[in-house]
């Protein structure tokens, strides 16, 4: 570009110093407005979900869990990676049943040295039948939530269950007094909260929960809070990887179209040509800037005392002088 | 010099003239804007802009720096009482909201900043550098975000921990971390990414300030 066009009126624009006096006052307005906020309407805080509580509002959800842990059919058994762990059967049901022998009844004791000297087929056989059982007691359902036995349906079940009906009550027992969760948390010191969270999740009452306030997936889940508006509305790109394009629901795929959207944002808009033009083409950037810069006489918008000024004074004394 | 050099040569720091500031813009915004040009902050604010950049719009990333510095005090207070605190007192509700309102006005004017950057255009050059660096920040942040959700300690850290645990953390590399584990998650909430973020955001800031705003479209 030479000199004469830079100098000409239509690339000209003026200088002025930043109104940093914007910044204190937008600052105690920010400040005044996040300590309101924060003391009137709060933020989303719901109580911890407890084994004992999850055990006293659904006990027969309990109990069908129990007979799937042993017959291999709960959450638990998946990819210990995702939400399982290496043997169910013997971490959620066997160990903690061992662990209070104690104190526990005649009959409770009988019925885990029965099961503990079955072979494995009989057990799981046993468990299978228990499992078959109980969800015979509840209409299959077409809803998303997970039906949930009721407990005096259980109570009248009869058949070649072994000795795990027992198990699975003294479980609820002692998941009902609190014991379980204490167990849980002594044993795993360095993250007192994996086998309680395990143990919820193998049970239908914290996934209905999740459905009932419009977590999950298929309910845009991801950018919601439960029942407090607004959320986390900003994580709306990775949702829609999530929830509408193919496999956004599985690790590799959300991560593919998010490097994709990534790739896109950092990389492909700002520096191919066409479509880094964009902005320019819309036209939108006249909204933005306080004068249009292509208009602007720099007299107007200058200050006194900024060099540009000075400057510009020099140049009309040298012209008046000559 | 053209119009354009003379520009470029103002973003060295400008001395702060109060005498003259407070007969151009009168005494309450000469004093309101005499911290920008303090020791610490000179070379940060001291100086000049374009005549086009006197909107609002040109406060966003201002405005996402302000919420990011009452997201790291509000933070620190959290951290040092802990979580019975945060989640069973009123003061600690109290703070706790307000970590929780910061992060809202952090991501609103970050969004409305982008926009802002991308309708006017201000990536293209030599800023892409910075671009990238402001976009890798908006990318930690909502990881810092998915952290902080776990790091809550109520019934929603436990549901996102069991579920981000099957879809993320199950992959491998990313299964180091174990979601519902909360020493793990606490320090990558309040260590790791933050300290990230704030090196990014500090490189961020001086870059606008080396490089200028973005001459217009
Ligand atoms: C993470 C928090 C961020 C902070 C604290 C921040 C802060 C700032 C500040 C203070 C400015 C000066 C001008 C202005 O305020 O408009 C700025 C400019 C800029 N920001 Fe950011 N920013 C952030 C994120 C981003 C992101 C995500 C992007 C990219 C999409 C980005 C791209 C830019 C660019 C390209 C400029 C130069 C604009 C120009 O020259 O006109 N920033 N940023």
């Amino acid at each position: 570009m030479s000199k004469i066009k830079d100098k000409s009126e239509s690339t000209k624009f003026s200088i002025v110093r930043h109104g940093f006096w914007k910044y204190p006052i937008l600052m105690i307005v920010l400040l005044i407005t996040v300590i309101v906020m924060g003391i009137w309407v709060g933020s989303p805080n719901w109580p911890r979900a407890t084994i004992k509580n999850s055990a006293q509002m659904e006990p027969g959800g309990t109990i069908w869990a129990v007979s799937q842990e042993l017959d291999g059919a709960s959450v638990s058994y998946t990819d210990p990676y995702a939400y399982g762990m290496k043997n169910p059967a013997q971490r959620l049901v066997i160990g903690p049943l061992e662990s209070a022998k104690w104190f526990l009844s005649q009959k409770q004791r009988q019925a885990l040295s029965t099961y503990i000297n079955a072979p494995m087929t009989k057990r799981i056989e046993w468990a299978k039948n228990y499992d078959k059982a109980i969800q015979k007691t509840f209409p299959v359902s077409k809803s998303d939530y997970t039906p949930v036995p009721k407990m005096s349906n259980i109570s009248m079940l009869r058949g070649n269950f072994g000795p795990v009906p027992v198990i699975a009550d003294t479980i609820l027992k002692l998941a009902q007094n609190g014991y379980l969760e204490t167990y849980f948390q002594g044993i795993s010191p360095g993250n007192t909260f994996e086998y309680t969270n395990i143990w919820l999740y193998d049970r239908p009452y914290m996934l209905n929960t999740a459905i009932r306030n419009g977590l999950t997936d298929d309910q845009w889940g991801m950018i919601k809070e439960r029942g407090f508006a607004p959320g986390p509305w900003y994580l709306i790109i990775p949702a829609v990887a999530h929830v509408l394009l193919p496999a956004g629901s599985t690790g590799p795929g959300f991560i593919f179209w998010n490097s994709l959207f990534a790739i896109f944002a950092l990389v492909l808009f700002p520096l191919i040509p066409g479509l880094r033009n964009i902005p320019k083409y819309i036209g939108l950037y006249k909204l933005i800037y306080a004068v249009d810069p292509k208009k602007s006489k720099r007299s107007e918008f200058s200050m006194k005392g900024d060099h540009y000024d000075d400057n510009i004074r020099k140049e009309h004394k040298k012209k008046k002088n000559l | 010099m053209t119009d354009q050099d003379d520009y470029f040569a103002h973003h060295k720091g400008e001395p702060f003239r109060f005498k003259e500031r407070k007969k151009e813009v009168g005494w309450l915004k000469a004093a309101l804007e005499s911290f920008a040009y303090l020791p610490p902050f000179n070379r940060m604010f001291g100086k000049v802009e374009p005549s086009y950049a006197e909107s609002y719009w040109y406060c966003l990333g201002g405005l996402t720096f302000l919420s990011f510095l009452f997201l790291v005090i509000t933070g620190i207070i959290l951290t040092l009482f802990g979580p019975p605190w945060w989640l069973h007192t009123p003061t600690g509700v109290a703070v706790k909201s307000m970590h929780y309102w910061s992060a809202q006005a952090f991501f609103f004017f970050l969004f409305i900043h982008v926009v802002r950057v991308w309708l006017t255009g201000a990536y293209r050059g030599e800023r892409w550098v910075n671009y990238a660096i402001g976009l890798t920040s908006l990318f930690l942040a909502l990881g810092e975000n998915l952290f902080g959700v776990l790091a809550r300690g109520d019934w929603e850290s436990q549901f996102v921990a069991m579920h981000s645990n099957y879809m993320l953390f199950g992959l491998p590399l990313l299964r180091l971390i174990t979601p519902s584990n909360f020493t793990q998650v606490i320090l990558i909430h309040v260590a790791f990414i933050p300290f990230t973020l704030l090196v990014l955001i500090g490189v961020h800031v001086t870059l606008v300030k080396l490089q200028g705003i973005a001459r217009p479209l």
